[in-house]
């Protein structure tokens, strides 16, 4: 095996791919903090050309590759086998001439047919996209289209993350309820696939085909370039942003109101996000300029023995015309209209809260549970919160048209045995939440990855099989995913002190 | 029912060294934001703090690389990204003080380490020195008096930068105070502020200049401090009290000053300075020290400028791409390129509230730029603004 | 009182070395405080080696190079003296003075010249007296 990553090296450096070679701890694991030990070599390709001679090589020495991004995901899926090359995909559609990933960029906008828009004389009811490279991230491009007052459509709450990596795992996030999980969002892609005797880069237009790609977590090849969806920033007089807050000491009680006021929300109203999040003293610190705040820092002060759960909403006055009077039926929900920066501030809060540790890991949890039925969350709640009696970490989620995401990761000090404790309640809470009465459903949209793998729904596993041979049929990237024996450890087992 | 609390800090983890205790008492989450605001990660992929932050978990004290120790710019945008207030440059700060020792070269400063020669020569006791000399005819300056007026390296700059002419920001600036009737004190007692000894991990230089200077300030019996160094003011603001506590002075940049002359009438600034210009937020008066009106508020009042702003302002600034003069290094070109192309798409004139950045990019400019830059002239705040001066 | 500075001399390999050379060989006296530092060309003398050698606790510093217009390497010579022209204010401003640096020029075949400027600028540097600094370390 040595000798294999040997000759890729070489290779690598012959074609002059920029690439790290040695004991490359920083990618042992993704966010997902599971190992399949210390890769050797990563490569950073910058163009759709590099990738071809990457995946040719591959294929001739039948080396597997593993897709990488930022490594945000907490899949695994992008966590490398040793003997395998890992593809860091940054760079890729993101540098100058010189081969230099560069922050400032002028977005390309097309249009669903992919002719050049130009942005600043676009209405705001046109369908328009961004080609660009799957190495940008959302916070880039929005930065990029601020000016013209415009936004990636659909954005995860980790907007550092890659559209190849958005593609891969079929991110949903802040616009989804308007414009779909990430899949939906994009019109084109370029990827580059295997065949038996190399490479192939393909370009897909077709709606559905795009699809069924999304969420394929790098098992199919390489995505290039993506047209993603955008849209335009509301004006502050169209935009409405709202909070919600209901508070009580009875989960149950507090999850059927809120799930009563979803499910009308739901009939009645359209919107581009619904987040929401439980705050407890903890979940900012005590110097946290926001608890000063005139208008949100008294949401931050829970009376205790008090569970407090706050919802937001932000979308056009028009589609959210119905939200007041719905929110005025509900007497124990206060409602509240706030500023676009108001909202962004709380989602600020909202996105820590998924990650904030000290000192701590995130342990992969129930991510991505639906409960289809909204009238349902409080009988969800009251086993969730049995099941995290005394656990750190703070359940967040999104309201979507079709019903109500939930977000939960334990949380791990750095010990093996604290690891696999917190291993332990997510698999408790997923007994006692993941039930068809409850019309709670796994969606394992944030995906694969090692240990997840094995619990999926066989249907997924088909699906993916056959995408795998339809375009992978050399079996170059990431098989290990595929091939259920890869027995991923936590990184935790080898931390040293 | 009830929610956990939040959890407190590692007591479980007593062999932790110090620069890790600072990474862990605030729980890096892994999610790669840091590495995608970095300007070194722009131009040199494989420089990521993220990746850096993994590998001290994963390694243990010795785990950082030299490259990865000395790239970094200490400008602070990634802790300002970090959804967790990773202060990662403090951790920097702390390993180049640890690894010292077993290091082979100290800082890798490109010219020598002129600066860090100068600055432990100040650290002696008993040095006489003679700061005045740069000052030059028509600019009264005092031993005893109100007002102290913090030079810095001024007096030693021009010895190596010698395309830069930076001691004409501090006659620009006496200039200014004596217009409002200030005759500042100009000590020949005062030393380095130790900024590139502090942030290049030389602890002990560090400590010495600090007492040195706390003792001749203390003295003088002023009641305010002003520089015209965004660094010495980071320094002497919020630094100095960890060591010595309350300095008994109001500390302030000279934009902090000036402003406030404007304001009351105490100077008038009334000749037209016919240019369109635009302002790079220094990394130690910005993100480190938060003061970024002050230096606005002055391009406001200087008549006949026209004041456009970067895209990347306020915590968003570009770092002038050296730190503490230790950072110097390949990337470094290309990170001054992009920063400067962003500039002169503004203005022909890039303002600037620090000697260092003006001289950083003085020197790209000066040198060979690696790609085609529109004609640029970098300009100091305080020569600015005595332009105006009738 | 009297005391015998120690000198740091950096002398130019073709010119001032090769004269300091000379003049050993022909046993002409300097003073044995004098340490010799060879370097290819005076161009390269940095502000940084002139502080660096008073950090250390050297009285003076001496530098000898070709004369103006027979540089070995062309116009090196007149780099150092540009150099030496931007140290010289930051000598005084350290207190050191700019009297105890000192640039001249020996050619390879002036032995006795080297001789001469290296004993006058001891004499010079024991009238200043000890470096400053050093006393202060002491």
């Amino acid at each position: 095996m040595a000798d294999a990553i040997l000759a890729a090296r070489e290779f690598l450096q012959d074609s002059g791919i920029v690439h790290d070679a040695g004991e490359l701890r920083g990618y042992a694991s993704d966010a997902s903090f599971l190992t399949l030990g210390t890769p050797s070599l990563v490569a950073f390709p910058k163009d759709e050309a590099e990738c071809v001679r990457l995946v040719e090589f591959a294929v001739r020495h039948r080396m597997p590759i593993v897709p990488r991004a930022t490594g945000s995901s907490t899949a695994g899926a992008s966590v490398a086998p040793p003997g395998s090359i890992l593809v860091d995909m940054e760079r890729v559609g993101a540098c100058d001439a010189r081969g230099h990933r560069r922050g400032l960029f002028t977005p390309q906008v097309v249009d669903a047919k992919g002719q050049a828009v130009d942005l600043s004389k676009a209405g705001v009811a046109d369908e328009l996209y961004v080609r660009v490279g799957a190495g940008r991230t959302a916070d880039e491009m929005n930065r990029a289209l601020a000016r013209h007052k415009w936004v990636v459509g659909v954005v995860p709450s980790s907007s550092y993350s890659t559209f190849g990596g958005n593609f891969a795992t079929n991110a949903r996030g802040n616009g989804t309820p308007a414009y779909g999980a990430f899949g939906d969002s994009v019109n084109r892609v370029r990827l580059v696939t295997s065949s038996k005797e190399g490479a192939r880069a393909l370009e897909v237009t077709d709606r559905e085909e795009i699809r069924r790609l999304g969420g394929n977590h790098g098992l199919c090849g390489l995505v290039t370039e993506l047209d993603v969806r955008i849209a335009p920033i509301l004006r502050a007089e169209d935009m409405l942003c709202v909070i919600l807050q209901i508070e009580s000491e009875d989960p149950e009680h507090l999850g059927s109101v809120i799930g009563g006021l979803m499910k009308r929300v739901a009939a009645s109203c359209r919107y581009f996000a619904g987040e929401f999040l439980f705050i407890d003293s903890g979940i900012v610190r005590p110097t946290d300029p926001i608890r000063k705040d005139a208008v949100l820092g008294a949401y931050f002060e829970p009376p205790p023995g008090k569970r407090r759960m706050v919802l937001l909403y932000r979308g056009t006055r028009d589609g959210m015309a119905a939200l007041p009077g719905i929110a005025g039926e509900f007497p124990d929900v206060a409602y509240r209209e706030i500023t676009y920066p108001q909202f962004q501030a709380m989602m600020k809060v909202r996105t820590a809260a998924t990650g904030k540790s000290l000192q701590r890991v995130n342990v992969p949890g129930c991510e991505d549970f639906i409960i289809y039925d909204p009238a349902r969350f409080g009988q969800v709640l009251v086993r969730m919160f049995a099941a995290l009696e005394g656990a750190a970490g703070r359940p967040v989620g999104h309201h979507y048209p079709d019903g109500i995401v939930v977000h939960y990761r334990p949380q791990a000090p750095l010990r093996r045995q604290a690891i696999e404790d917190a291993w332990a309640l997510n698999l408790r809470l997923r007994e006692a939440v993941l039930r068809e009465e409850l019309t709670v459903e796994d969606r394992k949209e944030h995906g694969l990855g090692l240990a997840l793998f094995r619990d999926g729904p066989k249907s997924r596993h088909e699906e993916l099989r056959a995408l795998k041979k339809e375009y992978d049929p050399a079996n170059v990237f990431s098989p290990h995913l595929l091939d259920g024996r890869a027995e991923g450890a936590f990184i935790g087992t080898r931390f040293v002190f | 029912m009830t929610l956990a609390a939040p959890l407190s800090a590692p007591e479980a983890f007593p062999a932790l060294d110090p620069a890790l205790k600072i990474l862990t008492a605030e729980g890096c989450v892994q999610c790669n934001k840091c590495t995608f605001s970095c300007p070194v990660h722009r131009v040199d992929v494989t420089f990521s703090p993220r990746k850096v932050i993994l590998q001290a978990y994963l390694g243990g004290g010795d785990a950082v690389s030299e490259r990865d120790l000395w790239a970094c710019l200490t400008c602070g945008e990634c802790q300002a990204v970090c959804p967790t207030e990773v202060p990662y440059p403090a951790f920097i700060r702390a390993k180049r003080e640890q690894l010292r020792p077993t290091m082979e070269r100290a800082a890798p400063c490109k010219h020598g380490g002129f600066k860090e020669v100068v600055a432990r020569i100040m650290a002696r006791p008993g040095l006489k020195q003679d700061r005045r000399a740069w000052i030059g005819d028509g600019l009264k300056v005092a031993d005893k008096g109100d007002v102290v007026y913090f030079t810095g390296c001024l007096p030693y700059l021009d010895g190596i930068f010698s395309y830069c002419d930076s001691a004409s920001i501090g006659r620009a600036a006496i200039r200014l105070m004596n217009a409002a009737g200030i005759v500042p004190v100009v000590a020949d007692a005062e030393r380095c502020c130790g900024h590139d000894s502090l942030w290049n991990g030389d602890a002990e230089t560090y400590r010495k200049l600090v007492e040195a200077n706390a003792a001749w300030i203390k003295k003088t019996g002023a009641k305010r401090l002003v520089t015209t160094c965004a660094e010495c003011f980071s320094m002497l603001k919020h630094e100095y009290p960890k060591v010595t506590g309350d300095l008994g002075v109001e500390v302030l940049h000279f934009s902090e000053l000036l402003e406030e002359l404007v304001a009351s009438g105490k100077v008038r600034l009334t000749k037209p300075v016919d240019l369109q210009v635009t302002y790079q937020d220094p990394c130690r008066l910005g993100r480190h020290a938060k003061e970024y009106d002050a230096p606005r508020a002055v391009l406001k009042a200087i008549p006949g400028v026209k004041f456009v702003e970067m895209d990347r302002v306020r915590e968003n600034s570009m770092c002038c791409g050296v730190g503490a003069y230790s950072t110097c290094d390949a990337q470094t070109k290309f990170m001054q390129q992009e920063r400067l192309e962003e500039a002169a798409s503004k203005a022909e004139t890039l303002v600037t509230a620090c000697p260092h950045c003006r001289i950083h990019f003085s020197c790209y400019i000066d040198g060979r730029p690696v790609d085609p830059l529109p004609e640029l002239k970098i300009v100091d705040l305080t020569v600015l603004a005595a332009q105006a001066l009738e | 009182m009297t005391f015998d500075p120690a000198i740091a001399a950096f002398c130019c390999n073709w010119c001032g070395y090769s004269a300091a050379d000379q003049a050993g060989s022909a046993k002409l006296e300097y003073p044995s405080g004098v340490r010799i530092v060879r370097l290819m060309c005076t161009g390269m003398m940095d502000p940084y080696y002139v502080l660096r050698a008073f950090e250390r606790g050297y009285d003076g510093v001496l530098v000898v190079g070709c004369h103006l217009g027979s540089c070995h390497y062309k116009s090196g010579n007149e780099q150092a003296r540009d150099q030496m022209g931007r140290v010289a204010p930051m000598l005084r401003a350290l207190g050191l003075g700019e009297a105890r640096v000192h640039l001249t020029a020996a050619s390879a075949a002036e032995g006795p010249i080297f001789a001469a400027e290296t004993n006058a600028f001891v004499e010079r540097v024991r009238r200043l007296g000890p470096n400053p600094l050093r006393e202060a370390a002491r």
